[in-house]
Protein backbone atom coordinates (compact mmCIF):
# COMPACT_ATOMS: atom_id res chain seq x y z
CA UNK A 1 0.00 0.00 0.00
CA UNK A 2 1.83 3.24 -1.27
CA UNK A 3 -0.40 5.40 1.18
CA UNK A 4 1.44 3.78 4.01
CA UNK A 5 5.17 4.71 2.81
CA UNK A 6 4.53 7.77 1.69
CA UNK A 7 4.80 8.12 5.66
CA UNK A 8 7.43 6.40 7.59
CA UNK A 9 5.26 4.12 8.71
CA UNK A 10 5.58 -0.16 7.56
CA UNK A 11 1.79 -1.05 6.76
CA UNK A 12 -1.56 0.36 6.53
CA UNK A 13 -4.34 -0.87 7.84
CA UNK A 14 -7.18 -1.82 5.65
CA UNK A 15 -11.17 -2.81 6.81
CA UNK A 16 -11.52 -4.72 4.14
CA UNK A 17 -11.20 -8.17 2.39
CA UNK A 18 -12.35 -10.03 5.18
CA UNK A 19 -13.24 -13.31 4.84
CA UNK A 20 -12.30 -13.10 0.92
CA UNK A 21 -8.94 -14.91 -1.19
CA UNK A 22 -7.64 -11.86 -1.84
CA UNK A 23 -7.08 -11.88 2.18
CA UNK A 24 -6.35 -15.88 2.33
CA UNK A 25 -4.70 -17.20 -1.02
CA UNK A 26 -1.49 -15.64 -1.59
CA UNK A 27 -0.42 -15.22 -5.24
CA UNK A 28 3.61 -15.01 -5.07
CA UNK A 29 5.23 -17.27 -2.43
CA UNK A 30 7.56 -16.45 0.68
CA UNK A 31 11.27 -17.69 -1.60
CA UNK A 32 9.99 -14.73 -3.88
CA UNK A 33 8.83 -12.17 -1.49
CA UNK A 34 11.63 -12.60 1.66
CA UNK A 35 14.18 -10.31 -0.73
CA UNK A 36 15.47 -6.67 -2.02
CA UNK A 37 13.74 -5.03 1.36
CA UNK A 38 10.07 -7.50 0.17
CA UNK A 39 7.91 -8.55 3.07
CA UNK A 40 7.10 -11.74 3.45
CA UNK A 41 3.88 -11.69 4.16
CA UNK A 42 1.21 -10.54 1.56
CA UNK A 43 -0.64 -9.03 4.94
CA UNK A 44 -1.32 -9.99 7.93
CA UNK A 45 -5.17 -9.65 10.22
CA UNK A 46 -4.63 -8.47 13.63
CA UNK A 47 -7.28 -7.49 16.63
CA UNK A 48 -8.64 -3.90 15.70
CA UNK A 49 -7.22 -2.26 18.40
CA UNK A 50 -9.39 0.18 18.40
CA UNK A 51 -12.75 -2.08 17.62
CA UNK A 52 -15.30 -4.07 19.31
CA UNK A 53 -14.38 -7.22 20.50
CA UNK A 54 -13.43 -10.20 17.50
CA UNK A 55 -13.55 -7.25 15.23
CA UNK A 56 -10.18 -7.70 12.80
CA UNK A 57 -8.35 -5.27 10.72
CA UNK A 58 -6.16 -5.96 7.22
CA UNK A 59 -2.65 -4.57 7.08
CA UNK A 60 -1.07 -4.60 4.77
CA UNK A 61 2.57 -3.51 4.31
CA UNK A 62 4.11 -0.60 2.36
CA UNK A 63 5.74 -0.66 -1.02
CA UNK A 64 8.45 0.20 -1.70
CA UNK A 65 8.94 1.04 -5.44
CA UNK A 66 13.04 0.68 -6.52
CA UNK A 67 11.47 3.49 -9.69
CA UNK A 68 8.15 5.22 -10.29
CA UNK A 69 7.61 6.46 -14.34
CA UNK A 70 4.89 9.07 -14.59
CA UNK A 71 3.54 11.20 -17.76
CA UNK A 72 2.35 14.47 -16.76
CA UNK A 73 1.13 17.35 -19.23
CA UNK A 74 3.77 20.03 -17.93
CA UNK A 75 6.92 20.13 -15.67
CA UNK A 76 9.17 23.00 -15.46
CA UNK A 77 12.87 23.93 -15.58
CA UNK A 78 13.17 23.38 -12.20
CA UNK A 79 11.33 19.77 -12.50
CA UNK A 80 8.16 21.26 -10.48
CA UNK A 81 5.21 18.83 -12.27
CA UNK A 82 1.81 19.86 -13.05
CA UNK A 83 -0.86 17.55 -13.69
CA UNK A 84 -4.58 18.01 -15.42
CA UNK A 85 -6.73 15.32 -14.81
CA UNK A 86 -7.63 12.98 -12.45
CA UNK A 87 -4.05 11.46 -10.83
CA UNK A 88 -5.32 7.76 -9.84
CA UNK A 89 -2.30 6.82 -7.61
CA UNK A 90 1.07 8.66 -9.38
CA UNK A 91 1.28 10.71 -6.64
CA UNK A 92 1.58 8.72 -4.07
CA UNK A 93 3.74 5.84 -6.45
CA UNK A 94 6.34 8.44 -6.44
CA UNK A 95 6.26 9.62 -3.11
CA UNK A 96 6.71 5.80 -1.83
CA UNK A 97 9.83 5.23 -5.14
CA UNK A 98 13.45 5.20 -4.04
CA UNK A 99 13.81 7.31 -7.72
CA UNK A 100 11.39 9.30 -10.04
CA UNK A 101 11.17 9.86 -13.83
CA UNK A 102 8.85 12.29 -15.25
CA UNK A 103 8.45 12.45 -18.65
CA UNK A 104 6.10 15.44 -20.15
CA UNK A 105 4.09 17.25 -22.97
CA UNK A 106 6.34 20.24 -22.17
CA UNK A 107 8.96 21.76 -20.29
CA UNK A 108 7.69 25.23 -19.31
CA UNK A 109 9.72 28.12 -17.45
CA UNK A 110 9.65 27.88 -13.38
CA UNK A 111 7.90 31.37 -13.12
CA UNK A 112 4.94 29.96 -15.17
CA UNK A 113 4.34 26.75 -12.75
CA UNK A 114 5.07 29.30 -9.47
CA UNK A 115 2.41 31.90 -10.46
CA UNK A 116 -0.52 29.23 -9.49
CA UNK A 117 0.90 26.69 -6.99
CA UNK A 118 -2.16 25.29 -6.32
CA UNK A 119 -2.70 23.47 -9.28
CA UNK A 120 1.00 21.68 -8.90
CA UNK A 121 1.26 18.11 -8.16
CA UNK A 122 4.99 17.22 -6.73
CA UNK A 123 7.89 19.92 -5.88
CA UNK A 124 11.19 19.44 -7.75
CA UNK A 125 12.59 17.65 -4.89
CA UNK A 126 11.15 14.52 -5.29
CA UNK A 127 11.86 14.52 -9.12
CA UNK A 128 15.17 12.51 -10.58
CA UNK A 129 14.90 12.62 -14.06
CA UNK A 130 12.77 14.91 -16.70
CA UNK A 131 12.15 13.61 -20.20
CA UNK A 132 10.17 15.94 -22.70
CA UNK A 133 7.74 12.82 -24.52
CA UNK A 134 5.19 14.72 -26.55
CA UNK A 135 2.20 12.33 -27.25
CA UNK A 136 4.35 10.54 -25.13
CA UNK A 137 1.14 8.46 -23.20
CA UNK A 138 -0.22 7.16 -26.81
CA UNK A 139 -2.15 5.64 -27.58
CA UNK A 140 -3.48 6.43 -23.84
CA UNK A 141 -4.68 9.47 -23.22
CA UNK A 142 -3.35 12.83 -21.84
CA UNK A 143 -6.13 15.16 -20.99
CA UNK A 144 -5.61 18.49 -22.64
CA UNK A 145 -3.54 17.18 -25.01
CA UNK A 146 -4.81 14.14 -26.74
CA UNK A 147 -7.93 11.47 -26.33
CA UNK A 148 -6.75 8.13 -26.58
CA UNK A 149 -6.31 6.40 -29.65
CA UNK A 150 -9.41 4.34 -30.46
CA UNK A 151 -7.90 2.48 -33.83
CA UNK A 152 -4.77 1.79 -31.95
CA UNK A 153 -6.32 0.15 -28.69
CA UNK A 154 -8.99 -1.73 -31.01
CA UNK A 155 -6.25 -3.61 -33.09
CA UNK A 156 -4.40 -3.65 -29.72
CA UNK A 157 -7.23 -5.88 -27.63
CA UNK A 158 -7.50 -7.99 -30.54
CA UNK A 159 -3.73 -8.93 -30.70
CA UNK A 160 -3.51 -9.22 -27.09
CA UNK A 161 -5.70 -12.32 -27.30
CA UNK A 162 -2.48 -14.30 -29.09
CA UNK A 163 0.94 -14.93 -28.09
CA UNK A 164 2.42 -14.74 -31.71
CA UNK A 165 0.01 -11.43 -33.02
CA UNK A 166 1.32 -10.23 -29.65
CA UNK A 167 4.31 -10.75 -30.96
CA UNK A 168 4.50 -9.38 -33.54
CA UNK A 169 2.80 -5.81 -32.47
CA UNK A 170 6.25 -5.81 -30.22
CA UNK A 171 7.97 -6.09 -33.41
CA UNK A 172 6.00 -3.67 -35.61
CA UNK A 173 4.95 -0.45 -32.86
CA UNK A 174 8.40 -1.38 -30.36
CA UNK A 175 11.17 -2.69 -31.34
CA UNK A 176 11.07 -2.12 -35.45
CA UNK A 177 10.82 1.90 -34.52
CA UNK A 178 14.11 3.36 -34.09
CA UNK A 179 12.55 7.05 -32.39
CA UNK A 180 10.06 8.55 -31.21
CA UNK A 181 9.72 10.68 -34.20
CA UNK A 182 9.56 7.07 -36.42
CA UNK A 183 6.43 5.78 -33.89
CA UNK A 184 4.70 9.32 -34.36
CA UNK A 185 5.21 9.28 -37.96
CA UNK A 186 3.64 5.83 -38.08
CA UNK A 187 0.31 6.83 -36.34
CA UNK A 188 0.51 9.70 -38.80
CA UNK A 189 -0.63 13.28 -38.52
CA UNK A 190 -3.83 12.94 -39.71
CA UNK A 191 -4.92 10.17 -37.13
CA UNK A 192 -2.73 12.84 -34.17
CA UNK A 193 -4.71 15.52 -35.25
CA UNK A 194 -8.15 13.51 -34.99
CA UNK A 195 -7.69 12.25 -31.16
CA UNK A 196 -6.24 16.42 -30.05
CA UNK A 197 -8.50 17.08 -27.44
CA UNK A 198 -10.72 20.26 -27.37
CA UNK A 199 -9.27 22.21 -24.95
CA UNK A 200 -12.46 23.15 -22.88
CA UNK A 201 -13.20 19.22 -22.84
CA UNK A 202 -10.45 17.91 -22.51
CA UNK A 203 -10.79 14.97 -25.29
CA UNK A 204 -11.86 15.11 -28.36
CA UNK A 205 -15.76 14.82 -28.85
CA UNK A 206 -17.40 12.92 -31.53
CA UNK A 207 -14.36 11.31 -31.96
CA UNK A 208 -14.76 7.66 -33.79
CA UNK A 209 -14.14 5.04 -30.82
CA UNK A 210 -15.91 2.05 -32.88
CA UNK B 1 -40.40 -2.00 -29.20
CA UNK B 2 -37.83 -4.10 -30.29
CA UNK B 3 -34.96 -4.06 -27.77
CA UNK B 4 -31.63 -5.83 -27.18
CA UNK B 5 -31.16 -7.60 -23.59
CA UNK B 6 -28.46 -5.34 -23.26
CA UNK B 7 -30.54 -2.45 -24.02
CA UNK B 8 -33.04 -3.83 -21.30
CA UNK B 9 -30.25 -4.82 -18.89
CA UNK B 10 -28.91 -1.15 -19.02
CA UNK B 11 -32.49 0.27 -18.56
CA UNK B 12 -32.96 -1.54 -15.40
CA UNK B 13 -29.76 -0.92 -13.69
CA UNK B 14 -30.81 2.77 -14.22
CA UNK B 15 -33.79 2.51 -12.36
CA UNK B 16 -32.20 1.02 -9.25
CA UNK B 17 -30.10 4.50 -8.97
CA UNK B 18 -32.60 7.44 -7.42
CA UNK B 19 -31.66 11.47 -7.79
CA UNK B 20 -29.08 12.35 -5.57
CA UNK B 21 -27.67 9.09 -4.43
CA UNK B 22 -23.79 9.10 -5.02
CA UNK B 23 -22.19 5.69 -7.48
CA UNK B 24 -19.15 3.81 -7.85
CA UNK B 25 -18.84 2.68 -11.32
CA UNK B 26 -16.30 0.32 -12.20
CA UNK B 27 -16.04 -0.34 -15.89
CA UNK B 28 -18.06 -2.01 -18.80
CA UNK B 29 -21.85 -2.29 -18.40
CA UNK B 30 -21.18 -0.83 -15.10
CA UNK B 31 -20.17 2.64 -16.70
CA UNK B 32 -23.52 2.17 -18.95
CA UNK B 33 -25.58 1.77 -16.30
CA UNK B 34 -23.99 4.64 -14.44
CA UNK B 35 -24.14 7.02 -17.59
CA UNK B 36 -28.04 5.77 -17.98
CA UNK B 37 -28.73 6.89 -14.57
CA UNK B 38 -27.55 9.80 -14.97
CA UNK B 39 -29.07 10.68 -18.03
CA UNK B 40 -32.46 9.27 -17.74
CA UNK B 41 -32.80 8.25 -13.96
CA UNK B 42 -31.45 10.31 -12.01
CA UNK B 43 -29.91 13.37 -13.05
CA UNK B 44 -28.60 14.57 -9.79
CA UNK B 45 -27.20 11.47 -8.91
CA UNK B 46 -23.40 11.61 -8.25
CA UNK B 47 -21.02 9.17 -10.08
CA UNK B 48 -17.63 8.76 -9.13
CA UNK B 49 -14.80 6.40 -10.46
CA UNK B 50 -11.54 4.85 -8.40
CA UNK B 51 -9.26 6.85 -10.45
CA UNK B 52 -10.23 9.96 -8.29
CA UNK B 53 -12.78 11.28 -11.54
CA UNK B 54 -15.55 12.77 -8.65
CA UNK B 55 -18.60 13.83 -10.32
CA UNK B 56 -18.33 14.49 -14.11
CA UNK B 57 -21.45 15.45 -16.71
CA UNK B 58 -20.81 12.02 -18.67
CA UNK B 59 -21.62 14.07 -21.57
CA UNK B 60 -20.18 11.01 -23.58
CA UNK B 61 -19.90 7.13 -22.51
CA UNK B 62 -16.74 6.19 -20.85
CA UNK B 63 -15.12 3.06 -21.94
CA UNK B 64 -12.37 3.33 -18.59
CA UNK B 65 -11.88 4.59 -15.43
CA UNK B 66 -9.37 6.31 -16.77
CA UNK B 67 -11.01 7.76 -19.61
CA UNK B 68 -10.46 12.03 -19.97
CA UNK B 69 -14.88 11.82 -20.29
CA UNK B 70 -14.67 10.45 -16.34
CA UNK B 71 -12.42 13.68 -15.80
CA UNK B 72 -14.02 15.98 -18.28
CA UNK B 73 -16.44 19.06 -16.35
CA UNK B 74 -15.45 16.44 -13.29
CA UNK B 75 -16.94 18.29 -9.72
CA UNK B 76 -13.19 17.78 -9.08
CA UNK B 77 -10.28 15.44 -10.34
CA UNK B 78 -8.56 13.59 -7.12
CA UNK B 79 -6.82 10.18 -7.05
CA UNK B 80 -6.77 6.40 -6.06
CA UNK B 81 -7.10 7.06 -1.98
CA UNK B 82 -9.90 10.26 -2.01
CA UNK B 83 -12.29 7.97 -4.15
CA UNK B 84 -11.93 5.14 -1.52
CA UNK B 85 -12.77 7.88 1.25
CA UNK B 86 -15.66 8.53 -0.29
CA UNK B 87 -16.57 4.66 -0.63
CA UNK B 88 -16.39 4.41 2.55
CA UNK B 89 -17.41 7.45 3.92
CA UNK B 90 -20.33 7.00 6.81
CA UNK B 91 -22.30 10.03 5.91
CA UNK B 92 -22.68 9.01 2.31
CA UNK B 93 -24.97 6.24 1.39
CA UNK B 94 -22.79 5.44 -1.57
CA UNK B 95 -24.03 2.15 -3.87
CA UNK B 96 -21.19 0.18 -6.11
CA UNK B 97 -21.40 -0.88 -9.88
CA UNK B 98 -19.58 -3.71 -10.44
CA UNK B 99 -18.79 -6.33 -13.32
CA UNK B 100 -17.90 -9.91 -12.57
CA UNK B 101 -16.89 -13.52 -14.19
CA UNK B 102 -18.65 -15.45 -11.63
CA UNK B 103 -21.10 -15.32 -8.67
CA UNK B 104 -22.10 -17.28 -5.79
CA UNK B 105 -26.23 -17.58 -4.03
CA UNK B 106 -24.77 -15.10 -1.97
CA UNK B 107 -23.85 -12.75 -4.09
CA UNK B 108 -19.98 -12.97 -3.57
CA UNK B 109 -18.19 -12.22 -6.69
CA UNK B 110 -15.08 -13.22 -8.59
CA UNK B 111 -13.34 -10.95 -10.80
CA UNK B 112 -9.58 -12.88 -10.75
CA UNK B 113 -9.47 -16.46 -12.09
CA UNK B 114 -11.15 -18.75 -13.61
CA UNK B 115 -9.80 -22.07 -12.62
CA UNK B 116 -7.14 -22.93 -9.74
CA UNK B 117 -5.32 -19.84 -8.77
CA UNK B 118 -2.31 -20.70 -9.09
CA UNK B 119 -2.53 -22.20 -12.40
CA UNK B 120 -5.56 -20.73 -13.92
CA UNK B 121 -7.75 -20.87 -17.24
CA UNK B 122 -8.25 -17.41 -17.24
CA UNK B 123 -6.61 -14.94 -15.72
CA UNK B 124 -8.51 -11.24 -15.25
CA UNK B 125 -6.83 -8.11 -13.90
CA UNK B 126 -8.29 -8.84 -10.44
CA UNK B 127 -9.39 -6.98 -7.79
CA UNK B 128 -9.04 -3.56 -8.94
CA UNK B 129 -11.22 -1.91 -6.14
CA UNK B 130 -14.04 -4.34 -6.26
CA UNK B 131 -12.76 -5.90 -2.77
CA UNK B 132 -12.50 -3.26 -1.38
CA UNK B 133 -16.03 -1.34 -2.90
CA UNK B 134 -17.80 -4.35 -1.74
CA UNK B 135 -16.31 -4.23 1.80
CA UNK B 136 -17.10 -0.96 2.65
CA UNK B 137 -19.49 0.77 0.48
CA UNK B 138 -23.53 0.67 1.81
CA UNK B 139 -24.27 -1.77 -1.40
CA UNK B 140 -23.50 -3.21 -4.83
CA UNK B 141 -25.11 -4.20 -7.68
CA UNK B 142 -23.48 -6.76 -10.00
CA UNK B 143 -23.57 -6.74 -13.92
CA UNK B 144 -23.03 -10.15 -15.46
CA UNK B 145 -24.42 -12.15 -18.55
CA UNK B 146 -26.29 -15.12 -17.26
CA UNK B 147 -24.92 -19.01 -17.37
CA UNK B 148 -24.35 -21.70 -15.32
CA UNK B 149 -19.96 -20.81 -16.01
CA UNK B 150 -21.01 -17.53 -14.40
CA UNK B 151 -23.80 -18.20 -11.81
CA UNK B 152 -21.74 -21.02 -10.00
CA UNK B 153 -22.35 -23.25 -6.86
CA UNK B 154 -18.52 -22.64 -5.49
CA UNK B 155 -16.66 -19.59 -6.91
CA UNK B 156 -13.27 -20.29 -7.97
CA UNK B 157 -11.84 -17.30 -6.25
CA UNK B 158 -13.81 -14.86 -3.90
CA UNK B 159 -12.53 -11.52 -4.56
CA UNK B 160 -15.46 -9.21 -3.09
CA UNK B 161 -17.29 -10.61 0.07
CA UNK B 162 -21.01 -10.60 -0.70
CA UNK B 163 -23.18 -12.17 2.14
CA UNK B 164 -20.47 -14.35 2.18
CA UNK B 165 -22.12 -17.85 4.29
CA UNK B 166 -25.91 -16.05 3.93
CA UNK B 167 -27.81 -15.13 7.36
CA UNK B 168 -25.45 -12.95 9.70
CA UNK B 169 -21.94 -13.89 8.26
CA UNK B 170 -21.22 -10.80 6.83
CA UNK B 171 -21.54 -8.93 10.17
CA UNK B 172 -19.46 -11.62 11.43
CA UNK B 173 -16.65 -11.48 9.72
CA UNK B 174 -16.56 -7.72 11.10
CA UNK B 175 -18.50 -5.60 7.84
CA UNK B 176 -20.19 -2.94 9.36
CA UNK B 177 -22.63 -2.17 6.29
CA UNK B 178 -22.76 -3.08 2.48
CA UNK B 179 -23.44 -6.34 0.80
CA UNK B 180 -24.67 -7.03 -2.67
CA UNK B 181 -28.42 -5.33 -3.56
CA UNK B 182 -29.05 -7.16 -6.55
CA UNK B 183 -27.71 -8.78 -9.55
CA UNK B 184 -28.87 -7.11 -12.85
CA UNK B 185 -28.38 -9.81 -15.95
CA UNK B 186 -29.07 -9.90 -19.86
CA UNK B 187 -32.14 -12.11 -18.48
CA UNK B 188 -33.39 -10.61 -15.27
CA UNK B 189 -33.04 -8.86 -11.76
CA UNK B 190 -31.95 -11.01 -8.98
CA UNK B 191 -32.37 -9.98 -5.41
CA UNK B 192 -31.46 -11.42 -1.56
CA UNK B 193 -33.68 -12.62 0.61
CA UNK B 194 -33.77 -9.80 3.52
CA UNK B 195 -33.19 -12.88 6.44
CA UNK B 196 -30.70 -15.77 5.14
CA UNK B 197 -29.32 -13.34 2.43
CA UNK B 198 -30.20 -16.21 -0.50
CA UNK B 199 -30.26 -15.13 -3.92
CA UNK B 200 -33.68 -14.86 -5.87
CA UNK B 201 -35.43 -13.94 -9.17
CA UNK B 202 -37.49 -10.75 -8.22
CA UNK B 203 -37.76 -9.80 -12.17
CA UNK B 204 -37.84 -11.35 -15.51
CA UNK B 205 -37.48 -9.36 -18.62
CA UNK B 206 -40.30 -9.93 -20.78
CA UNK B 207 -40.20 -13.03 -23.10
CA UNK B 208 -37.86 -14.36 -20.38
CA UNK B 209 -39.26 -17.55 -18.37
CA UNK B 210 -38.32 -18.34 -15.00
CA UNK B 211 -37.46 -21.86 -16.54
CA UNK B 212 -34.84 -20.56 -18.62
CA UNK B 213 -33.44 -18.20 -15.76
CA UNK B 214 -33.09 -21.47 -13.37
CA UNK B 215 -31.43 -23.39 -16.43
CA UNK B 216 -28.81 -20.28 -16.72
CA UNK B 217 -27.90 -20.75 -12.55
CA UNK B 218 -25.67 -23.13 -11.54
CA UNK B 219 -27.88 -23.60 -8.01
CA UNK B 220 -31.17 -23.97 -7.31
CA UNK B 221 -33.23 -20.51 -7.32
CA UNK B 222 -36.23 -18.75 -5.49
CA UNK B 223 -38.48 -18.07 -8.55
CA UNK B 224 -41.74 -18.31 -6.75
CA UNK B 225 -41.45 -14.25 -6.15
CA UNK B 226 -40.60 -13.09 -9.98
CA UNK B 227 -42.63 -10.03 -11.41
CA UNK B 228 -41.86 -9.20 -14.96
CA UNK B 229 -39.84 -6.38 -15.69
CA UNK B 230 -41.72 -3.07 -16.85
CA UNK B 231 -39.89 -2.94 -20.61
CA UNK B 232 -38.01 0.14 -21.61
CA UNK B 233 -40.37 2.88 -22.90
CA UNK B 234 -39.48 4.40 -26.17
CA UNK B 235 -38.49 7.78 -24.45
CA UNK B 236 -35.68 5.50 -22.08
CA UNK B 237 -34.95 3.49 -25.60
CA UNK B 238 -34.15 7.54 -27.35
CA UNK B 239 -31.88 8.49 -24.93
CA UNK B 240 -29.67 5.20 -24.39
CA UNK B 241 -29.54 4.77 -28.84
CA UNK B 242 -29.30 8.62 -29.38
CA UNK B 243 -27.51 10.23 -26.34
CA UNK B 244 -26.06 7.65 -24.13
CA UNK B 245 -24.09 5.21 -26.58
CA UNK B 246 -24.68 6.56 -29.79
CA UNK B 247 -21.51 4.52 -31.23
CA UNK B 248 -22.83 1.31 -29.68
CA UNK B 249 -19.74 0.79 -28.34
CA UNK B 250 -21.22 -1.11 -24.90
CA UNK B 251 -24.71 -1.53 -26.10
CA UNK B 252 -23.42 -3.92 -29.26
Amino acid sequence: MMNAKQMPYHAHPLPSGLGTDVVEKTGFPPELRCEDGIPCEKLIVIDDPFGHKDDEVVLLPALTPDVSIIHAQQVSTDGTVRIRGLTFADLEQCKAASAVIVTCEEIVPESYLRLDPDQNALPPFLVDAVVLAPYGAHPTACPYFYDYDPAHLNHYKAIAKDDETWAAYLEEWVYGVESSDAYLDKVGGAQLARIRSNTVAGYAPGLDRR
Amino acid sequence: MEYSPREMMAIAAGRFIKDGDVLFAGTGVAMLAATVAKRIHAPHAHIFFETGGIGPTLEELPMAAADPRVMAFANLNAGLVEAFSYVANRRLHTIAFLGAAQIDRYGNVNSTVIGDYHAPKVRFSGSGGACDAGSLASGYIVFMQHGVQKFVEKLDYLTTPGWLSGDDSRRHAGYRRGGPIAVVTNLCVLKFDETTHEMYLAERYEGVTPEQVQQNTGFALDVSRAALTEPPTAEELRILRDDVDPQRLILG
